[in-house]
């Protein structure tokens, strides 16, 4: 009996089996046209170590600065980390104050604190030694294994979760939903961010 | 299945089902998780489904 087919390929439209399937990014490709798609260089991903050239950046004033929201993360030159930084803060402080799932909030404002000093140390470590670094990194910079993860279910699982707790009344979502416009801010602050770091790449490399 | 068992335990006067619904997303979620788990495997593992 035939391996089942269990998906298309995105790119070919070539019917698939468990073997032969492969996500990448969220998204169903053949191995085969996976293994080509990694061998093509995207604008968006940062340069060769080679050409990143060491900074003088202290990684000290990193870890210091990096304990004010927001600002390790500006210190490094990674502007829409930095507000990630500060809207996270800001939706933990909302939490704490509406919800009644201190709980849940207390050790997460404290993970969030100890985590920006730490990772702005890191981040400013890795452009002392030259090596790219990329304006996520830190805040998406998942194992290799985990890159591949598919976004679709992660989200329904959130989502599902976050909806349980309101249920439940251990977080009242109609506080936050107020501050839907951020996710617009957010957005945009990510497309110029990809706009101006494809800009930035030499001539030849946005050529296709 | 799951939506068998949250309609049982809203019938026998437990969780009722507008509190507990959020729960179908989640296994849902969780199948599309496992659905991408066995596409990922190495080949030698995945005779089938």
């Amino acid at each position: 009996m035939p391996p089942p087919i269990i998906g298309y390929c995105r790119a070919t439209g070539k019917p698939l089996t468990a073997e032969e399937a492969t996500y990448v990014d969220g998204f169903l490709y053949s191995k085969e046209f996976a293994a080509t798609m990694k061998k093509e260089a995207s604008p968006y991903t940062a340069p060769d170590p080679a050409s990143n050239p060491a900074l003088d950046a202290s990684s000290g004033w990193a870890f210091i600065l990096g304990l004010i929201p927001g600002v390790g993360a500006i210190y490094n030159q990674q502007y829409a980390k930095g507000l990630i930084h500060i809207v996270v803060f800001a939706f933990i402080i909302t939490a704490l104050d509406k919800t009644n799932a201190q709980a849940f909030f207390v050790p997460l404002l404290i993970g969030w604190i100890f985590y920006m000093p730490f990772e702005a140390y890191h981040t400013a470590r890795k452009r002392q030694l030259g090596q790219p670094v990329d304006e996520l990194s830190g805040v998406l910079d998942l194992p290799e294994g985990f890159k591949k993860l598919p976004v679709g279910p992660v989200i329904l699982i959130v989502a599902g979760v976050l909806f349980l707790l309101d249920n439940f009344g251990l977080l009242y979502l109609d506080q936050f939903v107020r501050f839907w416009p951020l996710l617009l801010i957010a957005a945009g602050v990510l497309m110029l961010f990809k706009r101006a770091q494809a800009w930035s790449q030499p001539e030849d490399s946005r050529a296709d | 299945m799951t939506l068998g068992v949250l309609l049982a335990i809203d019938h026998n006067g437990g969780m009722r089902v507008v509190r507990t619904w959020p729960i179908l997303i989640i296994v849902f979620g969780l199948l599309k998780l496992g659905e991408f788990a066995v596409a990922d495997q190495p080949a030698k593992t995945s005779g089938g489904l």
